[in-house]
């Protein structure tokens, strides 16, 4: 008995001398590198909690039983002594997804700056993989490089001599902060005629020609508005009605009036109007209202005040501004004139 | 005669004792010369052989033997003899291949269990000879000396350490240079660093390679060469990547002075310049036209400053970089936390500001499209970047030190064309001149018709990208906006993560 245990331990120790050089030989022949290998950041910035996507192809058919994740800010290389990255941390990092070789999870020897991934070993195929870790709390500093060392293991512990490897690399980057300044605005423009969004505007005199007692005298005037005042704004016409030195003709001051023939009377509204035809409804996409005395199609008033306004901030309007003028017959003779003023207010 | 089996000590005693006196009768019998000569005789008689042999047969003159590789085990080895003959009838040369110089020839790297054998069989081997109006033949059947059936005596295997050629005349020859190609190095065994390889060159007047009484048909020689380790020198070029992100001043590196060569643009992450600040500022926005960056500011304006935003990236991923990027989210407010917005101002339709329901009057910035790109119209709310160039190598071409980097593989122009590269359309200005209105080599490009977007959900998209190594290039980009008649008045911002994503 003695001398079978003696040559067993014999044999024994001459298949390790056999057998050992070829471990040795099949690890430097089959440790290959991870191809297509990339680290895709969900955040670059400094200091945040975000995840990591590695992504890499599987060389070649071997065991493994963990993949390691080594962080360090020192060296890609495998071989170099690792230095783990200020403020970096993967004590909290999940496996959120795993794709091609599966079954994994977080290994409990995982640390600060090493995560391993553990499940049984088993053969894996040469495939694409990708796994996922959330909770990655980034390095501190801006504009600086991490490295990744992935390597895999025949072990279910990240120990023991590693099988393919590779490393990646991320950045943290400064965010560049973009700013401006918004000014409050009122756009506001009068004319005979203006464009919509107060890009020109023309004309400032109205002449009603010569004024007689059986017809109506009637022209038009325009003006744009818009604000980004989140009150709106509100728009006064200031003036009088028309006078000659001392003779006028009296303005619909009362209430709105429709147009009266052989009547002396001085109006105007912001409207469609069919007697006499003139005038235009409101155009734009903004949000300005007449006010109810000019908002009558054919019915006319003069007084100072308010015409438009909007209680938000507002698009452009283009109002139209209708005037007519009657006369009677004992209307006393001379030019008569009128200079209207329009105010537009936001209060910001 | 049958010798009886010794079985017992006494027998042993008997036997030592018998032996002792039989060699006491010898020199009894034949006296103590005769002995003393036979001692004699046997000490000397291979150097007396080996001098015979030496001194019947003339040595070769000048003789070498270069190798083209001293590589352990290396296949189709050439080697290369030249020799000068002592003789001018020379019709047969015979090499033997040994690991030692004089005595019984052992191919180099034969029985040895670690290393392996050399091979000169003659299947193996293409002679060349350079020998004046000459022709030597290989030969392929032993005779006389030369046996090339090898240790087995086959002829059949690559165990032989002879290889001989012969000719058929005695033409006059003095010298000879002979090129045997096809040989196999020996290997080494473990741990030895290197062997030696005696070739032992032996020339006979016939081509029956008949050595004549005495060795007076031959000429000896021998010549070395030594197989060692070779030097293996590894090395590797770890991944890298460096990115920085900054707000480049667009003063510094303006029209005037990069024309001139001026070394403005930052030549790394590491140049001051690559970090001297990160905010744009494009100043005033309103709805009467687009405001862009960088601000112009000359002269200086109390509003906006002169800078693009600019990503450096410097990688030897070899199979490229992509750079993406996306709106970070805001600390305060209330929806559209990635839109250029108000700090904790309420987005929300409905909300605070937004009433009417339209988002034209919350003080968060519409977005430019990102799936399509869109060219601004002033006066209609809109927030976005674009590309403005790439600064590499292809571009700066009026002087060295502003071109940053040694390669053109991110793109070169606004359209995407550059080698490999590919830009994001959706933020190209639609420019394909990347030279300013009157400079060249501006890479700033303010001329009309330029796209803007803006990713504003949280998913990184793809800004540009290459298919290869990138070296230092400078990724320009610009912000733009335009306000609508409504936007609220206040001061806007966001903050934006670039991402530098290296596929190794």
């Amino acid at each position: 008995m003695r001398n079978i245990g003696l040559r067993a331990t014999h044999l024994v120790v001459v298949l390790l001398m056999l057998v050992a050089p070829l471990l040795w030989y099949v690890d430097a022949v089959y440790a290959a590198q991870l191809s297509s290998r990339s680290v895709i950041i969900g955040s670059s910035a400094p200091g945040a909690s975000t995840s990591h996507l590695f992504k890499f192809d599987m060389p070649s058919v071997s065991t493994v039983g963990s993949i390691a994740f080594e962080y360090c800010s020192n060296s890609p290389l495998l071989t170099s002594p690792c230095t783990a990255p200020a403020g970096f941390s993967a004590s909290s990092a999940v496996l959120a997804a795993q794709s091609g070789e599966t079954g994994f999870t977080v290994d409990a020897g995982s640390t600060a700056n090493r995560i391993v991934l553990t499940r049984g070993p088993g053969l894996t195929s040469a495939i694409p993989v990708s796994y996922t870790f959330n909770n990655i709390i980034n390095q501190s500093a801006a504009n600086s490089t991490v490295y990744v060392r992935v390597a895999t293991y025949a072990t279910d512990d990240g120990t023991g001599p590693y099988t393919d490897e590779g490393s990646v690399a991320y950045s943290t980057a400064s965010q560049v902060s973009v700013t401006a300044f918004v000014p409050p605005f009122l756009r506001f423009c009068i004319g005979i005629t203006v464009a919509p969004n107060c890009t020109s505007s023309s004309g400032s005199y109205l002449d009603f020609g010569e004024l007689r007692s059986n017809q109506t005298r009637s022209l038009t005037s325009q003006f744009a508005i818009s604000t980004n005042d989140p009150a709106g704004y509100v728009a006064s016409v200031l003036g009088t009605t028309m006078t000659s030195g001392s003779n006028i003709i009296p303005a619909l001051g009362a209430s709105p009036t429709s147009s009266q023939v052989g009547t002396s009377q001085f109006g105007m509204n912001l409207r469609t109007n069919s007697s006499p035809s003139i005038g235009a409804d409101p155009i734009g996409a903004g949000t300005g209202t007449i006010a109810p005395d000019f908002a009558v199609p054919n019915k006319y008033y003069f007084d100072e005040g308010i015409v438009v306004s909007s209680t938000f901030p507002t698009e452009y309007n283009t109002f139209t501004v209708s005037y007519i003028i009657n006369v009677d017959a004992a209307q006393k003779p001379g030019v008569y004139t009128t200079t209207l003023t329009y105010i537009a207010v936001a209060a910001f | 005669v049958s010798i009886p089996k010794i079985k017992t000590i006494k027998e042993k005693k008997m036997l030592r004792k018998f032996q002792v006196d039989a060699i006491q009768s010898l020199f009894q019998k034949t006296g103590l010369w005769t002995v003393a000569l036979m001692f004699a005789f046997a000490t000397t008689a291979p150097f007396l052989l080996l001098g015979k042999a030496s001194a019947a047969a003339a040595a070769i003159g000048t003789r070498s033997v270069t190798i083209s590789t001293s590589q352990p085990s290396a296949t189709g080895v050439t080697y290369d003899f030249s020799l000068t003959f002592p003789t001018t009838d020379v019709e047969g040369i015979m090499l033997e291949f040994c690991d030692n110089p004089v005595a019984a020839c052992v191919l180099p790297g034969a029985g040895q269990a670690a290393a392996s054998d050399m091979n000169v069989w003659h299947s193996n081997v293409t002679p060349t000879l350079t020998v004046t109006g000459n022709t030597f033949s290989e030969v392929t059947t032993s005779t006389g000396d030369c046996d090339i059936n090898g240790v087995d005596n086959s002829n059949d295997t690559a165990d032989d350490y002879r290889y001989c050629l012969n000719r058929t005349d005695a033409t006059t020859i003095t010298t000879a240079a002979i090129s045997l190609a096809g040989i196999t190095n020996p290997g080494l065994n473990t741990g030895s660093s290197n062997r030696s390889v005696y070739v032992r060159v032996t020339l006979y007047n016939n081509n029956t390679f008949t050595p004549g009484a005495s060795d007076v048909n031959k000429t000896y020689g021998v010549v070395a060469a030594a197989i060692v380790n070779q030097i293996t020198v590894t090395g590797r070029v770890a991944e890298r990547l460096v990115f920085c992100v900054f707000a480049l001043d667009d003063a510094a590196a303006s029209a005037a002075t990069v024309g001139a060569g001026a070394a403005e643009y930052p030549q790394d992450c590491s140049a001051t310049e690559a970090n001297a600040g990160s905010n744009v500022d494009i100043g005033i926005v309103d709805n009467t036209a687009i405001a862009r960056s960088p601000v112009d500011n000359n002269p200086p304006t109390a509003i906006g400053n002169d800078r693009f935003a600019a990503a450096m990236i410097n990688t030897n991923a070899s199979s490229g970089v992509t750079l993406t990027y996306y709106a970070s989210q805001a600390g305060t407010g209330t929806s559209e936390l990635r839109a250029f917005r108000v700090a904790g101002a309420d987005c929300t339709n409905g909300g605070a500001i937004a009433t009417p329901d339209t988002s034209i009057l919350n003080q968060c910035f519409i977005s430019a499209d990102d799936t399509a790109g869109e060219t601004f119209t002033a006066g209609t709310e809109r927030f976005g970047m674009q590309i403005a160039c790439v600064n590499n190598a292809g571009r700066q071409v009026a002087s060295s030190p502003s071109a940053a980097g040694t390669t053109s593989n991110l793109g070169s122009a606004g359209s995407g064309s550059g080698t490999a590269g590919t830009f994001n359309a959706v933020y190209s200005n639609v420019d394909n001149s990347i030279a300013d209105d009157n400079v060249t080599a501006d890479c700033e490009n303010s001329d009309a018709g330029q796209k803007f977007a803006w990713r504003d959900s949280g998913t990184a998209q793809a800004l540009i990208s290459s298919s290869t190594v990138v070296d230092d290039e400078l990724v320009k980009m610009r912000f733009g906006a335009t306000a609508s008649a409504t936007t609220p008045t206040g001061t806007y911002t966001v903050a934006t993560t670039f991402i530098a994503t290296p596929v190794f």
